[in-house]
């Protein structure tokens, strides 16, 4: 009797001391393979915004490419050949429209130089890069444009002012494209915690209802923002214009 | 031998005080209190009626018994985000209590409440798997070893999941091997305070806030 009480108590300890050691294993094998798998999904998560930055970075420039060659064969090339026009019937007394019509388009290409500099896509300042594209919106006739700052200016992130600077870039291009506008407006606000932007034209717009399957360019833009962290609103009425505001915390 | 339970408990309540500026604006701050609060009530009360008057002290490890718990349940309500999990938890105190009392008017006041005390610490372990489970969905697991709540939680998981069969079979236990029933119970302590302290030393004031 006594021999048997002495041998379950032992049995007892061993399950015991197994039972533990068991949770003790399970504890650190659940809780270890929760953490990797964290840390590998934080890493893809760098990773992911690291190739948008980069593809982003890709579009801006591409874009200003096309601005570029848009630029010199329709604004530079159109001068030039004027020129050459007014050169062939030159006389004393129009020599001076000539000598007009070279300097429009010399300072043409030297606005044009300005927009080329890499430096300027690669370490882009929010600000400069915006009133850059209004001044030559402006220069070019296209649209009356607009830039107001409110609020004194604060660095923010690079990589955030990249991905910035390429939604407003969307959003320019598809005015100038599609909306028939005759004004376009940007507000960047800066507050101590936030930067409000907020970009409006007075084009056709669009009615957010019948879009339902947002258009990708809509769609992009939204990704876009959630990317940085930032918030991404249209608000469009047909025939009233349409609105992008940009929340972004600084 | 039951020195050493004293000694331990006096230990981790001189760490837990030693590094309060760590965790001071956490819900882990009335720890410090609380081990402060079971030495004292161990030691000076338990120990001095229990060995130097000869009176009975059962009574008073019953009540004692009944704060740790509610003071643990409260910790994880404290802890716990979810809200049906903190209602869970709400919802098992107010059993625990009500178990308990019945204890205290049914239970002879000379015997210790070994069924509440196994109930609470049923609870307890499912408190503990719920603040796992809350703890695995969120970002908090990366600095796992620096957060004091996790030490305390795995005190709390292994003491109690050694306890529970223990308590079952307690009175077998003493009157087979006295000795055995001794060494585990010190085992299940130095286990209990282990982790408390390493968790009061290897945590970080920065994972520390509520």
């Amino acid at each position: 009797m006594e021999q048997e009480g002495v041998q379950s108590a032992l049995i007892f300890t061993s399950l015991l001391i197994l039972l533990m050691a068991f949770t003790v294993i399970i504890l650190f094998v659940v809780f270890q393979n929760r953490k990797n798998r964290l840390l590998k999904e934080q890493k893809e998560t760098k990773k992911r915004f690291e190739r948008e930055i980069a593809e982003t970075q890709i579009e801006i420039r591409e874009e200003t490419l096309r601005n570029i060659s848009w630029e010199l064969h329709d604004n530079i090339g159109q001068l030039l050949t004027l020129a050459k026009i007014q050169l062939q019937s030159a006389s004393a007394n129009n020599l001076k429209e000539v000598s007009e019509t070279i300097s429009k388009g010399l300072n043409e290409v030297r606005s044009l130089s300005k927009l080329i500099n890499p430096e300027a896509i690669k370490n882009i300042n929010l600000k400069e890069a915006v009133q850059l594209e209004i001044d030559r919106f402006n220069r070019l006739n296209f649209i009356d444009a607009s830039l107001k700052v409110i609020g004194s200016e604060i660095q923010i992130d690079k990589k955030s002012s990249i991905i910035i600077f390429r939604m407003l870039q969307e959003f320019f291009s598809n005015t100038i494209k599609h909306s028939k506008a005759t004004k376009l407006k940007v507000v960047l606000e800066y507050t101590a915690d936030q930067l409000l932007i907020s970009v409006s034209d007075n084009g056709i717009g669009f009615s957010i209802s019948k879009n339902t399957n947002k258009g990708i360019g809509l769609q992009n833009i939204e990704n876009r923002a959630n990317l940085i962290g930032a918030k991404a609103l249209f608000l469009s009425e047909q025939n009233k214009g349409t609105t992008l505001n940009i929340q972004y915390k600084l | 031998m039951n020195h050493i339970i004293h000694v331990l408990e006096f230990l981790t309540a001189i760490l837990a005080t030693f590094y309060y500026q760590k965790y001071r604006n956490s819900s882990e701050k009335y720890f410090m209190r609380f081990l402060w609060f079971v030495f004292i009530l161990d030691f000076i009360i338990g120990g001095y009626i229990g060995l130097i008057l000869k009176t009975d002290n059962v009574w008073l490890y019953n009540i004692y018994i009944l704060i740790s718990y509610l003071f643990y349940f409260s910790w994880y309500y404290k802890i716990l985000k979810n809200k049906p999990l903190k209602q869970t938890t709400l919802v098992f105190t107010f059993f625990f209590i009500i178990f308990d009392f019945y204890s205290f008017i049914v239970e002879d006041p000379k015997e210790h409440h070994i069924n509440a005390f196994i109930f609470g610490a049923v609870i307890n372990l499912i408190c503990t798997i719920m603040f796992f489970y809350e703890l695995l969905s969120s970002k908090k697991i990366i600095n796992l070893e620096c957060t004091l709540s996790f030490w305390i939680a795995t005190a709390l998981l292994l003491f109690n999941i050694g306890m529970i069969p223990f308590m079952i079979y307690t009175e077998t236990l003493i009157r087979s091997d006295q000795k055995l029933y001794n060494i585990i119970l010190i085992s299940l302590n130095v286990i209990l305070y282990t982790c408390y302290s390493i968790g009061f030393i290897w945590s970080k004031k920065e994972y520390n806030q509520h």
